[in-house]
């Protein structure tokens, strides 16, 4: 296609929700629950809409300015010192979150499927099998993206298709929990909307859309649709679990996958299969991730070249994800590193699109 | 003589369709911007010219020079490699004309610059030849199959196409085998060849553009595709790819596609290699070009996708419904014999909990007395399995079916005897054997057979997660690959509706209404009939139509 | 020039590193190299039986109970490949397992005292049946379940059973039906799954009782017949993470009645007024039911619908033969189930386990009431004891067999 505007806008969906679904999975039950016991699937619908705010300033800045990129742009909006500034934000933020991300498969897998060998060695494998995508254009980033994603979600869909009939109503109610305090459930729809910062990949995306006037749109549907889809899933274990059991368990959707088999001992412990294949999806979100923080540095300091910058993000990359000390360490600094992202990510677009209004009061007069 | 290249920068500037191959031919031999010698004019002096002509073309055995008298009146000599020549043609269209007295001598034109023209008008009854007062250009014309004659004070030569063409009968073609198609392949020689796909395709958009590649071999080369039809972008880069092949000798089509393919470290075919006539034809009609080469039975169809390696040309002659599930069929062996041993190895070595419990006791007792890891046995038996296979492609063919058997049954079963392998590991192995039998593509089964060992290597590594790895680096090799500008992964991977149709299953020929859209035909509607009423109309209603 | 050399040293790199990779295996152990834990048996250690491996401490710094587990590992080669083993030579007289017991204060520590006498790394991954004692269970479940709820190796879908008696004869037992005991017995469990002899309460299913607040855990109850067979005895109900009661098998119908699991499997032989002793085979359970405070106190509806057979009559002097007869021999049924269910209500309330979940539909459903009582496990199952039970029972004989009268 000779087209210079390649990506349609079910691929531009296909990213975000691709990106979106990743590491969290396995412990994204537990999170909910711990901050508000049976109201868990209440809290993450909720934490959609929390996300959507972020997501909409993104968007609709971005559609504003359908042929550059938030970090040109913003340049012209901002000046160049602040725009520099934010920049180098947006960078360190995806550079942290591509390293955690990194951590927490490695933990999982050295927890789950091997027992002695060097999370090092795990890790870095699956990064230098990202570096090396991250070298290909942003259409070819989409492609990889838009080939995964239905595995992403038929082998989720599959062991909740196999957990469906164990759910007990009971584990649901009551709807708002036995022990409902505003503090903690508001505590808990933040921490679960920070969740979704993969939606950031759009100002990369915009540029290169077909339609990019269906940016917002298409950009909501597809958080939306994550987010369903991540509350499916706490709605899944709660139901199988109940709170006080998955309180105790450290990787909830993985049991699910551990409860599961089909027939009756025939294939059991699904949780092996389960975790290969969630390598997919662990793979898009750090694609995703790697991606926007190679992008933000080029951007940063005015390098075209891709490649070199991949290759020399990469040992900081892997020695950043091995710093945390044990296990509860590493969620704890994801936790901290993902809330000011939220806030960030949010207060970012929020701030271009203010500053875009008051300039240009017409809004769309410099749109060709 | 043009070139490529010439072809090329034509194809480039031809905006208006109307100038036609004569005009542009001439257009551009002035224009040489390739590296012949200069033009040197025929000399009149006849034994000047064979002089030169034989001192170019050295002391060969199988030259050929006759002199004789032209009319009675002329010296004259014809000059030929008799090995690719029709003798028989010699004598009987060219020598005896020539040198018959005419009952009438006032025919002949008395000027000397008239007589070729008298030649070619009256005399010589042969189809193909030119005139030519170059010098330079004889030689490749002698060697290319060209009769020269010469006349003692006349500046020019002609030249008389008599080419023999010896070749073998049209046969079934052996690589690709098929219950529903035609019994015809390609054979050795190019404009058999042609004729085989001009004969099923009577259209005057077919375009064959010829030309010899190769400073030495001067093998013909000729691109088809169908005007209207092929995209000429597409045409343009396959034309600029070809003009950019600088070699001294092309021996086989796989050399020219070896020299047009995007990426040269993948393991993936670009360029799909087909025996059959009918296959290529199809391709012709999707909008794609095929490329052939004087000298080998195989055609070269580009672009080729993923989706094209698992399709056979059976797909469409049998009825959608049977033919897509062969195809399903068909990728499941492809994914099975890519995969097979890598998760028998993780699974025995990584992952044993994935067994039910029952076959997880007995199969470790079926291992109990073999030394090797599952890693090392499985690659044993693999590579094991590759030698004898490549063994009996070399094998004459009378034994080399039985020694195909002898070796998988006798050895196998002695190997297990001997406790050099599990049961369960030959089982594996066999079975992927045969499953990468049913890969219609040679090369792509190539590739996939290649591919599996770095997997068994990694499962043996990192089990599940290695092969996921494994997995996932050659995945996001297909979608980073590209032939002719057209992913490669085109239509799953930038995904298509319509072209989804001919993908993993094959809709019915009446719904596939468009050529594939990833080809960008200027002519992209295949169907123009109505559809039958409605799919429902089909299925249920009884077609009454032989009562009505 | 010098992009070609950066990009042939970073090739170097990674390659280099890549062929690092390739050296270990760090995890990779062949299937027939890994000692297959095939079912465990845990009893207390006999008092005087003092035996103390010190593989994992020192001497005499563990003031722990001791116990004994007595595993069976699969031994490779025994059980021949694929069906029809029977033409092995007389391998069928070797023993296809290895039943080895050690001593231990926890159960790792005993399972690491094993290690030390087997040669293969042992492997709880297929692992399929722990027995425990009810000696054992009756102390406490907790400190078990930690290990096993830790080890990524063991599955969710294990059946953890208690034994009258001692536990470690089980492993022991050599039935004919299977080759390998441990199998003999999975088998059986999920086999009286299907026929509805027992629920499926697998150790997952028990780890998610016991957690929840409002439900005590239950596991079956086996015990040995003749000397070859294991019969399920019952459901055993704990109480505060402890076994505190067994019930007996009609009790265990009774308890899948209450809680409606399908497909019904118990047959109930009872004496009726008008037709004589009967023999009811129960199809289907289907149960409905309602949490709602009276009085303070928490009260429990239960709608109970049995699809029934006619599986015998003995005195066939009155035969059922007749819608009439049916509805009438239906209402007898009635009391005598009602009967029945109240019995094993009782038992489980003086023993404080709320086996049947009652406590969970109070919390789904009166969370106001929940969050002002329970602030803990205990306080339910302390409160269970009190709460009323209604139970409305709908027996309907679907089916009386070929014979009419």
């Amino acid at each position: 296609m000779n087209n210079n505007r390649p990506i349609t806008t079910f691929q531009f969906m296909a990213v975000i929700i691709s990106t979106i679904i990743g590491v969290g999975i396995l412990v994204f039950p537990r999170y909910m629950v711990e901050y508000g016991g049976n109201s868990a699937p209440l809290m993450s619908i909720l934490a959609i809409f929390a996300a959507l705010i972020g997501c909409w300033f993104t968007a609709s800045v971005c559609r504003k300015y359908p042929n550059e990129t938030l970090f040109v742009f913003s340049r012209r909006l901002l000046g160049r010192g602040m725009a520099d500034f934010s920049t180098i934000i947006i960078f360190l933020f995806f550079l942290n979150s591509t390293s955690s991300n990194m951590r927490q498969f490695g933990e999982v897998c050295i927890t789950v499927l091997f027992k002695r060998t060097p999370i090092e060695i795990l890790m870095l494998i699956l990064l230098i099998l990202v570096g090396l995508s991250v070298r290909r254009n942003i259409v070819k980033f989409t492609y990889i993206h838009v080939f995964y994603l239905p595995f992403i979600l038929i082998s989720v869909i599959i062991i909740l298709m196999l957990s469906l009939k164990k759910i007990d109503g009971l584990n649901l109610l009551p709807i708002l929990g036995n022990n409902f305090t505003l503090s903690s459930f508001s505590k808990g729809v933040f921490l679960s909307a920070s969740l979704y910062q993969g939606t950031f990949i759009l100002i990369l995306l915009v540029p290169l859309m077909r339609k990019p006037k269906q940016a917002v749109k298409a950009a909501n549907a597809a958080l939306f649709f994550s987010g369903i889809f991540y509350t499916i899933i706490v709605i899944v274990s709660l139901g199988m679990f109940g709170m006080n059991e998955i309180e105790l368990l450290i990787y909830p959707t993985l049991e699910l996958a551990r409860s599961a088999s089909f027939g009756t001992g025939l294939l059991e412990r699904l949780d092996a299969i389960f975790i290969v294949v969630w390598v997919i999806s662990v793979f898009t979100t750090i694609f995703t991730n790697y991606y926007l923080a190679v992008y933000a540095l080029r951007e940063l300091i005015r390098i075209k070249d891709q490649r070199l910058i991949s290759s020399f993000l990469l040992p900081f990359i892997f020695v950043l994800s091995l710093l945390p000390q044990n296990f509860f360490q590493v969620y704890d600094v994801a936790l901290v590193t993902s809330v000011i992202g939220l806030i960030f990510l949010t207060v970012y677009p929020f701030l271009l699109w203010v500053v875009d209004l008051i300039r240009n009061k017409g809004g769309l007069s410099h749109e060709k | 003589m043009q070139d490529w290249n010439e072809k090329y920068l034509t194809f480039k500037q031809k905006k208006t369709p109307a100038k036609n191959k004569a005009i542009t031919s001439q257009s551009t031999g002035s224009g040489n911007a390739h590296p012949t010698p200069q033009q040197k004019p025929v000399d009149l002096e006849l034994k000047n010219n064979l002089q030169t002509i034989q001192e170019i073309l050295g002391d060969n055995g199988d030259l050929v020079v006759r002199n004789f008298r032209m009319y009675g009146l002329y010296d004259a000599a014809i000059v030929f490699f008799f090995p690719l020549i029709d003798e028989e043609q010699i004598h009987e269209h060219v020598l005896k004309p020539l040198m018959n007295i005419p009952s009438a001598p006032l025919t002949i034109p008395t000027q000397l610059s008239d007589l070729p023209n008298f030649i070619w008008n009256i005399t010589v009854h042969i189809a193909r030849g030119s005139t030519t007062s170059d010098l330079n250009t004889l030689p490749i014309s002698l060697v290319e199959g060209n009769v020269i004659l010469f006349i003692d004070g006349v500046g020019q030569a002609l030249t008389f196409n008599l080419r023999k063409n010896e070749h073998r009968s049209i046969e079934a073609p052996q690589t690709e085998l098929t219950i529903r198609g035609s019994r015809e392949g390609f054979i050795e020689n190019l404009e058999a060849n042609i004729s085989l796909i001009r004969y099923r395709l009577q259209t005057p958009d077919f375009r064959v553009q010829t030309c010899p590649l190769g400073t030495r071999s001067r093998s013909q080369v000729a691109l088809c595709y169908i005007e209207g039809i092929a995209n000429p972008a597409l045409i343009k880069k396959v034309m600029k790819r070809l003009s950019a092949i600088h070699t001294d000798s092309i021996i086989d089509a796989g050399y020219i596609e070896q020299f047009i393919e995007d990426q040269p470290l993948s393991p993936f075919p670009q360029v799909q290699s087909t025996e059959r006539p009918d296959k290529s034809t199809a391709a012709l009609l999707e909008g794609r070009a095929i490329i052939l080469v004087d000298g080998s039975p195989f055609s070269l169809i580009v672009p080729a996708l993923f989706n094209q390696f698992f399709q056979t040309i059976d797909d469409y002659t049998e009825r959608f419904i049977v033919g897509s599930l062969i195809r399903l069929i068909r990728l499941v062996a492809l994914i099975f014999s890519l995969f097979f041993p890598a998760l028998y190895v993780s699974i025995i070595s990584f992952n044993p909990e994935l067994l039910p419990t029952e076959f997880a006791v007995a199969l470790s007792g079926g291992r109990a007395g073999v030394p090797l890891p599952a890693l090392l046995e499985v690659l044993v038996m693999e590579v094991f399995m590759e030698v004898l296979r490549e063994a009996t492609i070399r094998l004459p063919q009378m034994i080399g079916g039985a020694l195909s058997i002898v070796g998988v049954l006798v050895i196998g079963q002695a190997a297990v005897a001997a406790g050099l392998a599990s049961p369960t590991t030959v089982v594996v192995v066999a079975l992927t054997t045969i499953g990468s039998f049913a890969t219609p593509s040679y090369s792509t089964a190539l590739a996939l057979r290649m591919l599996r060992f770095p997997l068994i290597v990694l499962a043996g590594c990192f089990g599940l997660y290695g092969v996921m790895i494994g997995t996932l680096v050659i995945i996001n090799h297909l979608l980073f690959l590209e032939s002719f500008g057209v992913p490669y992964m085109t239509p799953y991977v930038p995904f298509k509706t319509t072209d989804m149709k001919d993908s993993v299953i094959r809709a019915p020929l009446w719904w596939m209404k468009q050529r594939p859209s990833f080809l960008n035909s200027p002519n992209s509607t295949r169907l123009a009939h109505q559809l039958p009423k409605a799919f429902s109309d089909l299925i249920f209603k009884d077609r009454g139509d032989e009562y009505e | 020039m010098k992009n070609k050399i950066f990009r042939r040293i970073s090739l170097l790199i990674i390659l280099s590193l890549m062929s690092g990779m390739l050296v270990g295996c760090w995890d990779q152990l062949e299937i027939e190299d890994r000692a297959l834990l095939l079912g465990l048996s845990i009893d207390k250690a006999p008092a005087d039986d003092g035996k103390d491996d010190l593989t994992t401490h020192i001497k005499n710094t563990i003031k722990l109970p001791q116990i004994r587990v007595t595993a069976q590992i699969a031994v490779p080669g025994r059980v021949p490949l694929g069906p029809g083993g029977g033409d092995s030579g007389g391998g069928g007289n070797q023993n296809p397992v290895w039943v080895v017991q050690v001593y231990g204060y926890t159960l790792d520590d005993a399972l690491n005292n094993l290690q030390q006498q087997i040669s293969d790394p042992r492997y709880l991954i297929h692992l399929r049946v722990i027995i425990i004692s009810e000696e054992l269970a009756r102390s406490n479940l907790d400190d078990l379940n930690d290990y096993l709820r830790r080890n990524p190796e063991v599955r969710r879908r294990i059946w953890l059973l208690v034994s009258e008696g001692d536990a470690s004869k089980f492993m022991y037992i050599q039935p004919p039906l299977q080759r390998v005991p441990t199998l003999y017995i999975l088998a059986m469990m999920e086999k009286s799954v299907e026929s509805g002899k027992c629920p499926a309460n697998y150790l997952g299913e028990f780890w998610t009782t016991e957690s929840k607040w409002g439900q005590s855990g239950n596991l079956p109850y086996i015990g040995l017949g003749d000397k070859e067979n294991v019969i399920i005895k019952g459901l055993a109900y704990f109480s505060g993470g402890a076994m505190v009661g067994s019930t007996t098998p009609i009790e265990l119908g009774a308890y899948m009645g209450i809680r409606g699991i399908d497909p019904g499997g118990y047959s109930v032989l009872f004496d009726s007024p008008h037709f004589g002793p009967v023999m009811i085979k129960i199809d289907e359970r289907f149960s409905k039911s309602k949490a709602q405070i009276k009085n303070g106190k928490p009260h429990i509806t239960y709608n109970i619908f049995l699809d029934t057979s006619l599986d015998e009559q003995l005195h066939s002097s009155t035969p059922v033969s007749s819608s009439h007869s049916i509805s009438e021999l239906e209402k007898s049924l009635n009391q005598y189930v009602t009967k029945n269910f109240y019995h094993a209500i009782l038992q489980s309330q003086q023993a404080h386990s709320d086996i049947f979940g009652m406590g969970e539909k109070v919390r789904a459903h009166c969370p106001s009431f929940w969050r002002a009582n329970i602030h803990d496990k205990s306080d339910w199952e302390r409160m269970y004891s009190d709460i009323t039970v209604d139970f409305k029972v709908k027996v309907s004989i679907r089916r009386v067999g070929l014979k009419q009268k």
